[in-house]
């Protein structure tokens, strides 16, 4: 028995060891890379405004069932410093009042539009202007889900770059600007950037605004904060660098509209469809345009509120693993493919071993501490020691993460990042483990061919077999 | 870390203290780092106060005499007396300022800066070790606008620093000197140096004299380049009348569609009386994006003949082209020669294109 657990260790420190260096190398290149920051030359290294020409945006919001924010987060988004800017809220099939609210506030008039849409989606019953507001469009359709709604928008988008965000998204003023400068100084080879997404637990919202950061006192919102900056601060700038990101965040993103379009728009077969799409265009267009890229925007952001109970938290997690495996089930002919650039070679292996295998090593590691307990077979000076290493090692993670947002940002006060270590201090007590077990939970599900709350997975929807051709130029 | 906890199973205990303390130091390390960055930020408020209180007398007296000399003769004492630290702070404080006034005012404030010294200084940090002061410096450069600089700025579009490259770009587009433009048309044609895109811009604000990069980058064999040419060919001031026909001509022959779709954009953009035969063939394009781009571009000519095309392309597959189709139905409908057979053809035209953009017109006005 204590030869197998003796060997499963030794497999296990391996891993340990290779995880800390990789990860210690991303952060180490997303220090490097936010010190430009830091000196007013973030990537690409261009000043927003500074080019005589702004492509034409298009800002797509689902909302299902949203009457309370609906109204406050049209405005917010219409609240942004970009033009030229057209905001479509896209109401999903809602139940409740949340057209009725929209018509209310901004006095809507139907436009004749007609024509087959450019994806297909649920039927569109209506689409509207605003009097009041005439960069609003409201979609009025049937239910479809998220990506689907998300399809009729981009189906009746204008612009010729189109931000994808939740109804419930907290964008800062500059926050499109800031996302569109690198389709503005790379016109022809950026497909796709993704906005850095920040937990508002604990910051004073004003009018739909995040007006002063700060953190949550409770463990589980502070906790989220210093997690959301420890990966889009410490490892996704590292990733953009190498372009090999995989995931551009659901809750900000912004996309080529004839490129969306030309891929078939957003899936709705895989839980993950921020993901999926992500990782759709670097197969379909990575092998035909070598200079492609996926860009991460740090300085774009959007607040974001994270669940505020264990319960919504584990459902959140199991989601977003399902999504995980879904996407790298599809797309895993990238892996170790160098036709597809640093994502084959490099982020699609990462995230095989250590995101979707991570969670089975983690619980198999904390079995054997509790086998070794109940054998009464263990050191406990080793296990103190190694205890405080592993808090240790976590802390060297955590303290380049705000390091990162130290130099590049600075948005919390002192006591908050102070706050933010503490909580940092704990979280391999309880977060993790819980992490680890949802994720668990999830690849479970997955193995079994079930994902939560949506029965059986079905198999291959929405993927393009061909590199998509229709894909025009940019304006400059 | 879960593996961490494993290692009891095979380490030997002195291991084990060593990643303890190791471990320990770099965190000791980081969070010293971090709180010394928080010091060094609040440092660097202060000394920008510091700098702005010793520079406002100076900056008075810049609004009340138009005195190049005197008011150099004031600011390089001011300027001797700043630390290492707080030259460089003043050098941007200045050159915000001079964003601010007017093109007499800024003039003189370049002529003072250059006799106090700053330009120099700025050109001697153009070779600085370290690369983000190098950027630096070639954005202060830029700022100050100074022509003189131009040869420091052009060494520095070799740098090995793709950002201290594109600093210098955006300087040389900022001083506007035709000096640069021979190099700057290299590094666009050659697609080095900085993006297409931002070099392009550069020269488009140098002027006229740029257009002969963009002449020349519409017959490259690099489609980027003739993309990127054709937007500049259109913006580019002072070139001869002949850029319609040279656009025209693009659109009607080449083979790549971004091409043509950016012809029939910087033919939107030029705009005129008569439009080019090619572009009335190209709102039939079989690619949906030159569509798009030609139709709109027909909008931009002041001619009754436009509306055959677009009254065919109100009936386009694609509904982009069809509303832009009649967007620009409505927008000849108010230019003076096109107008009598356009508002006919209106009249007699039932669309839900035009329906939908009279709407919109209608509510945004």
């Amino acid at each position: 028995m204590s030869t197998v657990l003796q060997s499963i260790s030794i497999g296990i420190l391996a891993f340990f060891v290779l995880y800390c260096v990789v990860t210690l190398v991303l952060l180490v290149m997303s220090v490097r890379e936010i010190s430009w920051y830091s000196r007013g030359q973030g990537p690409p290294r261009a000043r927003p405004g500074e080019l005589s020409y702004s492509p034409s945006v298009t800002l797509v919001a689902p909302a299902y069932n949203e009457e309370p924010l609906i109204v406050q987060s049209a405005k917010g988004f219409l609240a942004s410093d970009y033009e030229p800017l057209e905001v479509i809220v896209v109401d999903d099939g809602s139940t409740d009042g949340t057209f009725a609210r929209l018509d209310e506030a901004f006095d809507l008039v139907e436009l004749p539009l007609r024509g087959s849409t450019v994806l297909k989606t649920a039927p569109i019953r209506s689409v509207h202007i605003s009097r009041t507001e005439p960069r609003l469009r409201v979609v009025h359709k049937d239910n479809g889900g998220r990506s689907d709604a998300i399809n009729a928008g981009v189906s009746v988008a204008r612009g010729e770059l189109v931000v994808l965000t939740d109804a419930d998204g907290l964008l800062e003023p500059q926050a499109i600007t800031h996302a569109v400068r690198p389709f503005e100084v790379h016109p022809d080879s950026c497909m796709a950037v993704g906005g850095g997404i920040r937990v508002a637990n604990g910051s004073k919202i004003v009018g739909g605004r995040v007006v002063t950061p700060g953190v949550a006192g409770m463990g589980l919102g502070a906790t989220q904060v210093l997690e959301y900056l420890r990966g889009f601060l410490g490892t996704r700038i590292a990733w953009s660098e190498m372009n090999g990101l995989l995931i551009i965040s659901g809750a900000f993103g912004v996309f080529r509209q004839d490129l969306l379009v030309a891929l078939g728009g957003l899936s709705s077969a895989t839980l993950g469809e921020d993901m999926e799409i992500t990782m759709r265009a670097h197969r379909m267009i990575r092998p035909t345009q070598k200079d492609a890229h996926v860009v991460f925007a740090p300085d774009a952001v959007c607040w974001t509120e994270a669940p505020g109970t264990m319960a919504g938290l584990r459902s959140q997690r199991i989601r977003w693993h399902a999504g995980l495996l879904d996407n790298l089930r599809m797309h895993w002919r990238m892996f170790g493919r160098p036709r597809y650039g640093a994502v084959g070679v490099v982020a699609m292996p990462y995230a095989v071993l250590f995101e979707a295998f991570e969670p089975l090593i983690e619980v198999l590691g904390y079995a054997i501490v509790i086998t070794l307990i109940i054998e009464s077979s263990a050191n406990w000076t080793y296990l103190a020691a190694f205890f405080l290493i592993a808090v240790l090692t976590g802390q060297v993670l955590n303290a380049t993460a705000l390091l990162i947002e130290e130099i590049g940002f600075r948005r919390y006060k002192a006591a908050d990042m102070a706050r933010l270590t503490a909580w940092g201090l704990v979280e391999s007590l309880w977060f993790r483990p819980a992490l680890a077990w949802w994720r668990l939970k999830a690849t479970i599900l997955a193995l079994t061919g079930r994902r939560p709350g949506w029965g059986t997975i079905p198999r291959g929807e929405g993927i393009l077999e061909h590199p998509p051709d229709q894909v025009g130029a940019l304006s400059r | 870390m879960t593996g961490a906890h494993l290692l009891l199973a095979v380490a030997p205990l002195h291991l084990t203290y060593v990643v303890l303390v190791v471990a320990t130091a770099v965190i000791v390390l980081l969070l010293a780092i971090l709180v010394a960055r928080h010091g060094e930020v609040a440092r660097a408020d202060r000394r920008r106060e510091r700098v702005r209180g010793k520079l406002a007398p100076v900056f008075e007296t810049f609004l009340e005499t138009d005195d190049p000399v005197r008011l150099a003769e004031e600011l390089r004492p001011a300027f001797m007396r700043m630390d290492a630290a707080e030259r460089p702070v003043a050098a941007i404080l200045i050159t915000d300022l001079m964003q601010e006034v007017s093109p007499a005012q800024k003039d003189q404030l370049r002529r003072t800066l250059e006799l106090a010294g700053l330009v120099t200084l700025g050109e001697r940090g153009t070779r600085r070790f370290s690369p983000w002061r190098r950027a630096l410096a070639c954005e202060l450069l830029g700022k100050i606008g100074a022509p003189r600089t131009v040869p420091a700025l052009l060494e520095r579009l070799e740098d090995r620093r793709p950002e201290v490259r594109l600093a210098a770009v955006r300087a040389l587009g900022d001083i506007g000197s035709a000096a640069a433009v021979g190099p700057l048309t290299e590094a666009f044609l050659e697609r080095r140096a900085a993006p297409t895109n931002l070099v392009a811009d550069s020269l488009l604000r140098i002027g006229g004299e740029a257009g002969v990069a963009f002449e020349r980058g519409i017959s490259s064999p690099d489609p980027i380049v003739r993309i990127s040419s054709c937007f500049g060919l259109a913006k580019v001031p002072g070139v001869a009348g002949d850029r319609v026909p040279r656009l025209a001509e693009l659109l009607g022959s080449d083979p790549d569609a971004r091409v043509r779709t950016a012809a029939a954009a910087a033919l939107f953009i030029v705009g005129g009386d008569e439009p080019p035969a090619t572009l009335r063939d190209a709102a039939a394009d079989a690619n949906v994006h030159v569509r798009r781009s030609a139709v709109k571009a027909l909008g931009a000519f002041d001619d009754p003949s436009c509306g055959e095309a677009l009254g065919a392309s109100l009936e386009d597959e694609d509904r982009e082209v069809a509303l832009r189709a009649a967007e620009a139905l409505l927008a000849l409908a108010a230019r003076p020669r096109a107008a009598p057979a356009i508002r006919a053809r209106l009249d007699s035209t039932s669309s839900w294109a035009i329906e939908y953009a009279t709407k919109v017109a209608e509510v945004s006005a």
